[in-house]
């Protein structure tokens, strides 16, 4: 019995050695260090860690990231509370921000920070700002189809019409936060009723990239998703977006809706000071330059940041005026679910 | 020793535990709403889909290839056997990153069953091989002898004493259909653990996914149920003292291009098409995809998991084994039963499980180094116990009375007798257990502490954004990590049974 | 009258000729043993006769029909041979009646009689019908294997090594229990092992193997006393070679003058006795001296109970012959301190080689 005691407490201490030269190799280190940041990140791994390590060059604070989805990293740190390990979140969507303020664990940002970023990009209650934004399209094969053919609104592709010959990813946050401005401008009847339509009509993929290149290899003809996927395969090999157009559905559509990335700091981070410094940084020309001159394709929300040449300017896609805090993802979710989508 | 044991079991059967916790919790209200929907009929539909068809189409594959291999005159038979192994050493998700990167358009039940098959036929083809390797030849003979015919001595003989060894293979496969998220994630087909995941990277713990889970534990604990009930009370031990002679050898004649036809197309498409796919991402890459400091980062950090993953596995299982061979009853039976239970469940659901309890109740625990390793012993823990068992039972009871008869005290015998003398098999345990550690990704992707990145998840990171080709090394280095380990294992197999 | 005959039967394995030109002819209901140390290619001949195995070259005629010949092979399931094998090679998944019946036909009404009809023949109890192999005795393992192979109502059982996994006492009582049976049946049978006394005593007709192959064929007590070579003489028991001058019926040797069959040519050969041949006397005042017999001196004495190993020497003669020491067993009741001076004597005719 003594014996078994001692092996298991050996076990633990052997489990612990082991893993400690680990903990101090890894590039961010397992366990943050006191000095440094945690940041639950929703943002694409490879712009976010750009941004991390141009900021720790600057400032020498060290950043952790921890990557997840938007409404995953969301509901953990509701469910966390108090508790969260996490000093920052940083998100793709705005409804994930939305749910974190719900919950009251933003820590409200000094003027200085929102001052960086656009009203129109922020909400109103200045308890997180727009750090990125992302425009919805069609994505469409532009070997069969032609600009003629493709619907004039979101609400088009649940007519009979459209079934089975349009993608999407319905369990990434970029779909939910296309469907929370719907539920936003519509309602709660239409969406549901949209959601309906949507579980006959769609082919569902696993991620956006995975539905663009299932549009260019001719399984699918259209596909919604986010600009910058086509525009970052466009400029590496073009091998995944050959044969593919976007189509931008403008005049203020629900399918014309810009998301904004979102990026707050926890109420409960002991680490207050550096975690605004790296949000301000972000917002700011640092942060907003990566954005421009990166290869993520997204645009810059800044004041005066220009986006990158390759995007069509913000200010011509007749985006709808939604305010990013009231979209919901709880009710999203709900209304997903009832339809059999996820 | 006991309370070590029973310790452990208690650690073992947590999630179970605490799933059935929280369905009971949840209320009959909302458990109906979650589980009585159409998704989850589809979802049943799917996996039972899946399972009725690769089940069977495994099993009958696997027992070709071991006749083939094991009793035929087949030129390059050894050969063969090892490469009906080798595919144990691709992970399923890179099996299924092969096959999508070749074919994008794959997908569905379809490829489904066509990846499991080919990434899972080694768990059916070693038992069966073992079998019929070590089946008594003269069986065969006095069945001729007394005028059945090759196709019926084979129905009536053969296969009724492969019966153990296929159904024991068949809950292996089986099980690691329900557990298995990546292979089907990426061939964009739901199962009850990708729509777990996915559940729980749109909504963490929320109930919908706890729900499916519970859906999921259910589904596994019938499989168990299904194969003790065909099992039965069956044993069939090998009868007389006599050491089995040489075994016939069939010649095939003009069968034998169509056999090594079937074998070229299993290895083909179970081997050749990951190495193919590999070996073109690898040169699409180049020197780039190369990117040293990332993947010693990986690497490092995946051994240091597998390892000490690996030692806390053989030391929890210690006090199992050690009780279970040296004093079997019907309650260390009952405890040993336990944890094979909770190692047939799919890593999924234990993270999930191991995720809840972290953050309601031990937050201190929660993304910590120890929480993962308690998930991977949890999950591990049967080839800990396997490898264990056999090498304790192999130690003679005597040698540690000689020892106590000397003066030792009962602790003493156990370090100086026991401890040595299990030392291969716990080696063995910690292969094995490192091995499975080595090529986890759902739970570490759940659990591990922020900043992790194990090989698997950088893989996952990678060819999720369809970055195939800097995705490549990875798989490369996970594949060839495995290989040993998978060499070994077919060289004991064949060892054990005399050749 | 010749039920089973083999003719130039061959094969090989490799390089080496597992079985070489056996000729071989098997009276209807008769036994025949096939006996030889391990490695003789006895248990390859057994399989060629069963069809386990097709033979290189060479013929096998059963009951007039061809089994085997000019490479082609009739397969064992049409053969309707038995065979029993070392340890009965029960099918561990079936019961004990499950076994008896498997060579039966599937759908036959008189199964379960037949059945319990084999049961008795081969001495076992009805209430192991149910029973599972591994939950009987050896000794009845054997009889189910037996009772298996009769099932079917073979033209000829072959018995393989089938008493060699019993122990000594249960081996001589299931031999005797077979022997019984197969008279009775009437089948033919043909039985190989390495176990000399065991293929002397059950079988009319004795085949000695050696090296692919037969050496010698015979009935039993004829291949006992005279064999034809010295190999065959040692292995099927103790035998005392000496050299001696054959002169029409009397050969003469070191143990003194010694009596031969007609027509061996004259001059020097080996000749053979068997132990229990040579007598020893005690020479003592009342019993005087035994005829022509030599003299020789106890050396070593061993006491086994009913028996008694002795060793004795007898002293060269000539200069240029040595001394001889002979083993000799004798009941204990004769046992001899080391050292008496004995006189010794032979019975019967010598065996001459050649």
């Amino acid at each position: 019995m003594k014996f078994a005691i001692t092996a298991l407490a050996g076990a633990a201490l052997l489990a612990g050695l082991a893993i400690a030269p680990a903990a101090s190799f890894a590039q961010s280190g397992i366990k943050p260090s006191a000095d440094g940041i945690v940041v639950y990140n929703a943002q694409h791994q490879s712009l976010a860690k750009e941004w991390a390590d141009a900021f720790t060059t600057e400032t020498g604070i060290k950043v952790t990231l921890r990557n997840g989805g938007d409404t995953q990293l969301g509901n953990q740190i509701v469910q966390e509370g108090a508790a969260s390990p996490a000093d920052v979140f940083l998100t793709e969507n705005s409804p994930a921000m939305a749910l974190v303020e719900k919950a009251k664990l933003f820590a409200p940002l000094p003027e200085d920070v929102l001052a960086e970023v656009p009203a129109q990009y922020r909400p109103a209650n200045g308890t997180w700002i727009g750090i990125a934004a992302r425009a919805t399209v069609l994505a469409y094969d532009k070997t069969k189809l032609k600009e003629a053919d493709l619907p004039k609104s979101l609400l088009d592709l649940a007519l009979p019409a459209w079934k089975g010959r349009w993608g999407a990813a319905p369990g990434g946050a970029d779909f939910h936060a296309i469907v929370a401005a719907l539920l936003e401008l519509k309602g709660e009847k239409e969406t549901a009723a949209w959601l309906k339509a949507m579980k006959e009509n769609a082919v569902p993929f696993k991620s956006n990239s995975i539905a663009l290149k299932a549009v260019n290899d001719g399984q699918v003809p259209t596909a919604i998703i986010y600009h910058y996927y086509f525009v970052g395969d466009q400029a590496k090999t073009g091998e995944n977006s050959r044969n593919v157009a976007l189509h931008y559905f403008k005049n203020g559509d629900p399918g014309a809706f810009v998301s904004i990335s979102g990026g707050g700091v926890l109420a409960s981070s002991k680490h207050k000071e550096e975690a605004v410094a790296f949000l301000k940084w972000i917002a700011g020309k640092g942060g907003q330059a990566v954005l421009r001159t990166g290869t993520s394709y997204e645009y810059a929300v800044g004041v005066g940041a220009p986006s990158n040449d390759r995007l069509v300017p913000l200010t011509e896609l007749g985006a709808p005026k939604v305010e990013p805090s009231a979209l919901d993802s709880k009710k999203v979710m709900e209304l997903m679910l009832a339809a059999g989508i996820l | 020793m006991g309370m070590a044991a029973v310790v452990v079991s208690f650690f073992s059967l947590l999630p179970l535990v605490f799933v059935a916790w929280v369905t009971i919790q949840a209320g009959w209200a909302t458990v109906s709403l979650l589980v009585f929907r159409p998704r989850v009929a589809d979802l049943l539909l799917n996996t039972t889909a899946l399972i009725v068809l690769t089940v069977p189409v495994c099993a009958g594959l696997a027992v070709a290839l071991a006749w083939l291999t094991e009793r035929t005159d087949l030129a390059g038979a050894r050969v063969w056997a090892w490469v009906c192994v080798a595919p144990l050493a691709v992970p399923a998700f890179v099996q299924s990153y092969a096959w999508i990167s070749l074919v994008p358009a794959f997908h569905g039940l379809f490829a489904g069953v066509t990846v499991s098959v080919l990434a899972y036929l080694p768990f059916l083809y070693l038992p069966v091989a073992a079998t019929l390797r070590q089946m008594d030849p003269a069986l065969e003979d006095v069945a001729a002898s007394l005028g059945h015919g090759p196709w019926r001595v084979f129905r009536r003989v053969v296969v009724p004493q492969l019966r153990l060894a296929i159904l024991g293979g068949s809950l292996l496969v089986a099980l690691h259909l329900l557990a298995e998220y990546g292979l089907y994630a990426m061939i964009r087909f739901d199962t009850f653990a990708t729509a777990i995941v996915e559940q729980f990277q749109t909504a963490f713990d929320g109930p919908a996914a706890n729900m499916l889970a519970s859906v999921l534990v259910v589904c596994c604990l019938l499989l168990l149920l299904l194969e003790g009930g065909v099992r039965g009370r069956a044993r069939y031990a090998r009868v007389g003292s006599g050491t089995p002679s040489r075994s016939r050898t069939v010649a095939l004649g003009r069968y034998a291009p169509g056999a090594a036809v079937l074998l070229a197309a299993t290895a083909l498409l179970s081997i050749g098409v990951p190495m193919l796919t590999l070996g073109r991402w690898l040169l699409v890459g180049g020197r780039d995809v190369w990117r040293m400091g990332e993947i010693l980062g990986a690497l490092w950090q995946t051994l240091a998991f597998a390892l000490a993953g690996g030692l806390l596995a053989t030391l929890a299982a210690f006090p199992v084994a050690w009780i279970a061979v040296r004093h079997p009853g019907r309650f260390q039976r009952f405890l040993e039963g336990c944890n094979y239970i909770a190692g047939a469940l799919p890593g999924v659901a234990v993270a999930l499980a191991l995720v809840m309890v972290t953050v309601r109740v031990a937050l201190p625990l929660y993304q910590t180094v120890f929480t993962i390793l308690v998930a991977y012993a949890i999950i591990f823990l049967p080839r800990a116990l396997v490898s264990l068992r056999a090498a304790i039972a192999q130690t003679p009871v005597e040698l540690e009375q000689a020892a106590g008869s000397l003066g030792h005290s009962p602790f003493g015998v156990m370090r100086v007798i026991t401890l040595r003398l299990a030392a291969p098999g716990a080696a063995a345990s910690l292969a094995l257990v490192g091995l499975g550690i080595f090529n986890e990704l759902t739970a570490t992707q759940m659990l591990a502490p922020s900043g992790t990145q194990t090989l698997a998840m950088r893989f996952w990171d990678l060819s999720g954004e369809l970055d195939y080709a800097a995705a490549a090394p990875y798989a490369v280095i996970m594949v060839a990590a495995s290989l040993p380990l998978t060499w070994l294992l077919h060289v004991q197999a064949r060892r054990r049974s005399g050749r | 009258m010749s039920f089973l005959v083999l003719q130039g039967l061959t094969k090989h394995y490799a390089a080496a000729r597992a079985t070489d030109a056996i000729d071989l002819v098997v009276a209807r209901g008769s036994r025949t043993s096939i006996v030889g140390p391990s490695g003789s290619g006895k248990s390859t001949l057994m399989r060629l006769i069963a069809g386990f195995e097709a033979p290189d070259a060479g013929t096998i005629r059963l009951d007039g029909t061809v089994l085997a010949e000019g490479g082609i092979s009739m397969p064992a399931h049409r053969r309707g041979i038995g065979i029993v094998v070392q340890d009965g090679a029960l099918f561990p998944h079936l019961s004990v009646a499950e076994n008896v019946a498997f060579g039966l036909p599937p759908r036959d009404a008189g199964r379960a009689a037949r059945v319990r009809d084999l049961m008795a023949m081969v001495d076992l109890d009805i209430s192991l019908l149910d029973r599972r192999p591994d939950q009987i005795s050896g000794g009845q393992q054997q009889r189910v294997a037996l009772a298996r192979a009769l099932a079917p109502n073979p033209r000829l059982l072959l018995l393989d090594e089938p008493f060699s996994a019993l122990d000594t006492a249960l081996r001589i009582s299931t031999r005797k229990a077979v022997i019984a049976l197969l008279a009775a049946t009437g089948v033919t049978a043909l039985l190989v092992t390495h176990d000399q006394a065991e293929a002397l005593s059950f079988a009319d007709q004795v085949a000695v193997m050696h090296k692919g192959r037969l050496a010698q064929v015979g009935p039993p007590h004829r291949l006992y006393r005279q064999p034809v070579d010295r190999m065959v003489a040692e292995f099927l028991g103790e035998a005392i070679i000496l050299s001696a001058v054959i002169e029409g019926r009397a050969a003469t040797s070191i143990l003194g003058p010694l009596a031969v069959a007609e027509g061996h040519p004259s001059g020097r050969a080996e000749v053979m006795l068997r132990p229990e041949q040579v007598r020893v006397h005690v020479l003592s005042a009342e019993a005087g001296v035994h005829g022509a017999g030599v003299f020789g001196r106890v050396m070593e004495m061993e006491f086994a109970g009913a028996s008694c190993a002795m060793v004795v020497e007898v002293p060269g003669g000539a200069p240029a012959a040595p001394a001889r020491r002979i083993a000799l067993q004798r009941s204990s009741m004769d046992a001899l301190p080391v050292g008496t001076q004995v006189q010794i004597s032979v019975a019967g005719e010598a065996h001459v080689f050649g």
